[in-house]
């Protein structure tokens, strides 16, 4: 992709050259000057009008050749043979990965180094758009139908990725991360995701209890085994997470802001202000915090 | 097989059309009688061009196997041969037929818009009802017929802006909306068979009676049904319309290559008596 | 002011439209800078997501379609009649009502900021982010409300130029001489006349989904939110042609009489621009690339897409090639000419790169894209405006602009437009995503939006300069004559002029020279005044019945689209046929009408359609009392929208019917008989699709 950008550059920057060339010429040369005949009355040249249809014609159909190829290489099958290797659903305004195993997260979305996967996007609420810019091209999560792309990372790193079509209030804090590691470390965290949480004790149970009380779950889902469509993203491994929210570090401190004053980190998402006491924040928070 | 061996082995010599062409060609030597090398080859070529469009693989393919190839033979018998035919013709060749008056006649009514312009366009949609399709599939006589519908309603269709008889064509503004609204039908038309569901014209989908054939274009070359349903839609609708396109620019350009020599003559005029002074 | 107010000049309306134009300019200039306030560092509070939302989305809808839609059309209202030599616009009236539609829609777009908050979906607004479960404020239904308003008022007025251009034109200003800025509004006109009723069949739709709980738009109750996506920008393709081509006519009558020569190849000027038109409606989808649409669809629309860069790389080269050889003056129009030229070829360029498919799937959807069509709108169309501004100015008001200011405009805006939006295309090469209200601490993400700022103040500054200028000039500036740059075209003659090429106003004066010299002229042939028919209504109607042909064939393919999800239940076939063969036979019988001019054929149509009403009546009834309402299943809303829209357009014509009962010799039988049968057409249409 890197080489058809250079390609189009060098391409797009010999056009203009000639345009200004042009231009800077026609205005240094032929500028007014005093007692200077009317300028000869020409109405046309039919050799250069052919000859400036023609030549960008064949320019732009070598561009759309170099474009095919690129796209038929680049492009998955939108009716795929096999079932995808992952499936990424953009809610407003976080990522859902899904894997076969039951794996479940939100906006950290992990992927084994130096293998080519097959990604199925699609969306919950409206459209988004699935960008993790030097990993796959980008594309545009629709609620009602399924797009398919490749995810490959060459070596192992964290790759930056965001959300690209703007989808309401807090479209800019989208934002997600593709891990890449190598596969075994992949299969180990795949394992982790998909077993249940390990039982909470002591705050922790307390923060347990709240968060049922509180009916949390009636939007978070903490076992990978619940597959509900809930509006807020899943939490049974939450501390395991880089990042809260796709953004800020995971740390004690972030992840009260996130239990009680959601709105002061992204304000406009779905969950509201919580007004909750000391106490409790601090028991929800070690819960959140067991959830490794 | 492979796309050599269908290449070499796919074209069916009906006797029918090639005695048809044949004829075509000797007929319209003999009694047009053309002068000029450039027109004779204009028409011969779509006499040619018939002839490959009925017996060469395109028709093996686009009767069993391939809606895209389908669409390409019925592009060629509606949108590339009848100009060709229409171009090809010398001016004297009708002025004698037209002496007839009955054929002056049919010729007078057939030449306006309101009725070439039904003539060329509603035959293409109705024909690509999935039932009126699918039968003519079926059918070896109602596939004549669809072609003839085709080649003739083409020819008609094409009068008024190529027909031999340049004062029998529409004007500049006339013959855009004439061409445009005809693009228009026709891109609807592509556009709707990109987005129809897949089974509209079951035969294509899976293809009977010509496994090898069917082997070679599903695996060799890689084109699925939707594809292949994709590509037949975006052929009605992207060179279709680049042909009117093509016209309509064309006539733009005689247009004002009329105007500029009318330009021509009123400036020398208007020299002349200047210089009279 | 009453004269103002209620005039039907076109001089008038034309000036109307351009102040109107200005202020909203202002408007959205404040909106500008706000959002590039907030965006000139990382994590800035200064203003709420909410408010971000709304800025953006009022900084676009007011640049696109309360500035440079009203402006241009402002132009052409005040210069067509006089570039042809007619002495008004087809239909006078019109262009008022036009001018009050394009007022009253403005207005009902910012009265949302009282009623509960502007529109915050995006100047296109995507569905379902556009559909009431997630925005459920009523500012889209203003955006909706107010759009639909200005898209009348646009192809009222390109209804408008088409019937001038086609009828009253001075004898002797055959199609051929006519000044390419009429050339290009006859195009233009075109293309709104056809491009619009997509807007407001997507529009009509969102509103019904919106307010009557329909569902075209909705997923999760079956609807299509890519349908959307295709009727939008079937119609937001051709309209960036249309900010665009009027803009190219006014260049090519500026470039040309500063450089002392006629166009280079008028003849590809004009072709090229139908090639545009035309091609425009084929390559929509490029605005799609990032959804997942297959190899063969993408690939055709990249093939389009280039391909409509060809006739506009024709007319750059034909600008250019016009000055060599020239002599020219470096007035400050010239000089923002000159600008546009190499500005908007940038734009273009960029433009190129989203056509190759693999790029746009990186490039979409970032600052690349707000460089590119800022480059070409702000670069192209607006600098044009800048030029035309000071090349018509003394027209419009009989002074100069002031050149020293002018030159300091030049400079501030074109300083200023590429500090801001060139950095952007960096922006996007590096990732930023575009409709974002902030954007993380990146490396060198803070520094280029700070010069992006700082742009967009300069640029801010050199509009003022302009403001300025204009205020300054009316009052103290230089008296011009009539024809203060020697030009060429009809619009600066004095008196009548006779027509007998493309620069009747140089033959003039190339006369008027030899007669001083003692030279006799030839006869002077005919004067250059128009013809006094102010409007065959039947063209004028015949655009219109072309313009809602689209709209209700929309409305048919999406009642299509949806058949397959079933629910086709309880309709009439037999009783409907009736009905519908009494509505034909109403065809004709307006048609006798309309020939004969007798009351009873008129009658018999009123009662032909008073019939079909009933029987449409019988039908919703029925439906109604099987539960099919227009929210309760697809079938439902399609049904309903596209036979209630229908039977809408019967009722407005039996009013039209009734009102010309009095009268039946009145001229507006005749449109008005047209649109009826156009209307009896449609429900032919519409019973063979939805019936058979």
């Amino acid at each position: 992709m890197a080489v058809l950008f250079a390609q189009y550059l060098a391409v797009a920057a010999v056009i203009f050259t000639v345009v200004a060339v042009l231009v800077v010429y026609a205005i240094v040369r032929y500028r007014a000057r005093p007692g200077a005949p009317e300028p000869r009355e020409s109405h046309g040249s039919r050799a250069a009008e052919i000859a400036w249809t023609a030549i960008p014609l064949a320019i732009v159909l070598g561009l759309f050749v170099l474009t095919v190829r690129t796209m038929a290489f680049v492009d998955a099958p939108q009716q795929p043979e096999r079932a995808p290797d992952l499936t990424i659903t953009g809610h407003q305004w976080w990522w859902l990965a899904r894997y076969p195993g039951g794996a479940v997260t939100a906006n950290e979305i992990h992927i084994p180094a130096g293998r080519r996967l097959l990604a199925r996007v699609d969306a919950a609420d409206v459209i988004h758009d699935f960008w993790a810019p030097e990993l796959a091209r980008k594309i545009d999560a629709i609620p009602g139908r399924e797009s398919y792309i490749w995810l490959e990372a060459d070596a192992p790193g964290v790759y930056q990725g965001t959300c690209s079509e703007f989808c309401g209030m807090q479209h800019a804090g989208m934002h997600f991360q593709v891990i890449a590691e190598p596969e075994g470390q992949f299969s180990a965290w795949l394992e982790r995701q998909a077993a249940p949480p390990s039982p909470p004790e002591g705050l922790a149970a307390d923060g347990a209890r709240l968060f049922s009380e509180r009916k949390c779950g009636d939007c978070h889902a903490v076992l990978p085994s619940d597959t509900r469509l809930l509006s807020g993203p899943p939490l049974g491994h939450v501390a395991s997470r880089m990042r809260l929210g796709g953004d800020r570090a995971n740390t004690p401190a972030n992840m009260a802001l996130w239990v009680n004053e959601p709105q002061t980190i992204k304000p406009g998402n779905r969950m509201p202000d919580q007004h909750l006491s000391a106490a409790d924040v601090q028991a929800l928070t070690a819960y959140m915090e067991s959830l490794r | 097989m492979t796309t050599w061996d269908l290449l070499v082995s796919g074209w069916d010599w009906e006797p029918s059309v090639v005695v048809g062409c044949a004829a075509l060609a000797i007929a319209y030597l003999l009694l047009a009688r053309p002068r000029k090398p450039l027109q004779a080859a204009l028409f011969l070529s779509g006499a040619a061009l018939l002839l490959v469009d009925l017996v060469s693989p395109i028709d093996a393919l686009g009767d069993h196997v391939l809606l895209s190839a389908h669409v390409l033979q019925h592009f060629l018998l509606a949108l590339i041969i009848p100009p060709l035919w229409l171009l090809g013709t010398p001016r004297e060749l009708v002025e004698r037929a037209l002496r007839q008056h009955w054929l002056a006649g049919v010729e007078r009514v057939l030449a306006r818009p309101a009725i070439s312009w039904p003539l060329g366009v509603v035959p293409m949609i109705v024909w690509h009802i999935p039932g009126a399709f699918n039968a003519a599939l079926a059918t070896d006589g109602l596939h004549i017929f669809q072609h003839l519908c085709f080649l003739v309603g083409g020819t008609i269709f094409w009068w008024p802006i190529l027909g031999p008889l340049t004062e029998h064509r529409l004007g500049l503004l006339g013959a855009i909306a004439y061409l445009f609204s005809a693009c228009l039908s026709c891109s609807v038309l592509g556009a709707a068979l990109i987005f129809m569901p897949l089974g509209t014209y079951p035969a294509y989908v899976q293809p009977v009676g010509q496994d090898e054939v069917a082997r070679l274009v599903r695996m060799g070359w890689g084109l699925d049904a939707r594809s292949d349903q994709q590509i037949g839609g975006l052929m009605m609708w992207v060179p279709g319309c680049l042909v009117y396109l093509s016209a309509i620019l064309a006539s733009v350009g005689r247009w004002f290559a009329a105007g500029n020599r009318d330009e021509g003559l009123a400036a020398k005029a208007s020299a002349q008596v200047l210089h009279r002074q | 002011m009453r004269n103002w107010l209620a005039t039907t000049d076109h001089k008038r309306v034309g000036i109307s439209y351009m102040l109107l134009a200005l202020f909203f300019l202002l408007v959205g200039g404040v909106e500008a800078m706000l959002l590039r306030a907030q965006l000139a560092q990382p994590n800035l509070k200064f203003l709420s997501p909410e408010a971000y939302d709304q800025a953006f989305t009022m900084h676009g809808t007011t640049m696109i379609f309360l500035v440079v839609t009203p402006v241009l059309i402002g132009f052409t209202v005040y210069l067509l009649p006089l570039m042809i030599g007619a002495r008004q616009l087809a239909y006078p009236r019109l262009s008022s009502l036009a001018f009050w539609l394009q007022v009253a829609g403005s207005v009902l777009l910012y009265t949302s900021f009282a009623a509960g908050g502007a529109p915050d979906a995006g100047w296109f607004s995507y569905a379902p982010l556009s559909e009431t479960p997630y925005s459920p404020h009523p500012g889209l239904d203003f955006w909706a409300l107010s759009l639909l308003l200005l898209s009348m008022g646009s192809i009222l007025s390109a209804i408008n130029f088409i019937v001038t251009i086609a009828r009253l034109r001075a004898p002797g200003m055959t199609i051929r001489r006519v000044p390419l800025f009429v050339w290009m509004t006859l195009v233009n006109s075109s293309l709104i006349v056809f491009a619009m009723p997509a807007l407001n069949a997507a529009l009509a739709m969102l509103l019904i989904d919106r307010r009557l709980n329909a569902h075209f738009f909705t997923p999760a109750q079956g609807g299509s939110a890519l349908l959307w996506q295709h009727y939008f920008w079937i119609f937001g393709h051709p309209e960036v042609y249309i900010l665009v081509l009027p803009a190219f006519g006014m260049i090519s009558e500026i470039i040309p009489v500063f450089s002392r020569k006629p166009i280079f190849g008028y003849d590809f000027m004009a072709g090229s621009t139908l090639a545009i038109a035309f091609l425009s409606y084929g390559v929509w989808v490029h605005h799609m690339f990032a959804v997942a649409l297959g190899k063969v669809v993408l690939s055709a629309f990249a093939a389009s897409s280039m391909l409509i860069a060809v006739p506009t790389g024709v007319k750059i080269f034909s600008w250019t090639a016009t000055m060599i050889g020239g002599s020219i003056r470096f007035t400050t129009a010239m000089l923002f000419a000159i600008a546009f030229l190499l500005e908007f070829t940038i734009g273009g360029l960029s433009g190129i790169g989203f056509a190759m498919v693999p790029l746009d799937w990186q490039l979409t959807d970032t600052y690349f894209v707000v460089a590119h069509f800022h480059y070409v709108l702000f670069g192209g169309t607006a600098l044009a405006l800048f030029a035309a501004a000071y090349y018509w100015f003394p027209k419009f008001s009989g002074r100069l602009l002031n050149e020293s200011m002018g030159k300091w405009n030049f400079w501030l805006v074109v300083i200023g437009l590429n500090l801001t939006f060139f950095v952007q295309h960096i922006l996007g090469l590096l990732g930023m995503p575009r409709r974002v209200y902030t954007y993380p601490d990146l490396p060198w993400w803070g520094a280029l939006n700070v010069i992006s700022t700082f742009g967009a103040v300069i640029l801010g500054l050199g509009s003022l300069v302009f403001v300025v200028n204009m205020l300054a000039s009316l009052v103290f500036g230089a008296k011009a004559g009539p024809d203060p740059w020697d030009a060429w075209t009809l619009e600066w003659a004095e008196t009548a002029v006779p027509v007998r090429s493309r620069r009747p106003l140089w033959d003039w004066k190339r006369e008027a020279k030899r007669q001083e010299s003692g030279v006799r002229s030839p006869e002077s042939g005919v004067t250059a005044s128009g013809r006094l028919e102010t409007g065959d209504s039947r063209a004028g109607m015949g655009l219109f019945v072309l313009s809602e042909s689209v709209f209700f064939f929309l409305l048919i393919v999406a009642y299509e689209y949806f058949r397959s999800s079933g629910g086709a239940v309880g309709l009439h076939l037999r009783e409907t046929g009736i009905f519908t063969a009494c509505l034909l036979a109403s065809g004709f019988t307006v048609w006798r009408a309309s020939v004969t001019r007798g009351r009873a054929w008129l009658l018999a149509t009123i009662a032909l359609g008073l019939v079909f009403l009933l029987g449409q009546g019988r039908e919703y009834w029925g439906l109604l009392e099987q539960h099919v309402t227009i929210s309760s299943s697809l079938f439902g809303t399609t049904f309903f929208t596209v036979a209630g829209f229908h039977a809408l357009h019967v009722v407005a014509g039996l009013l039209a019917l009734a009102a010309v009962w009095k009268t039946p010799k009145s001229r507006m039988l005749a449109p008005i008989s047209l649109y009826w049968q156009f209307g009896s057409l449609v429900w032919l249409a519409i019973f063979c699709v939805v019936y058979l």
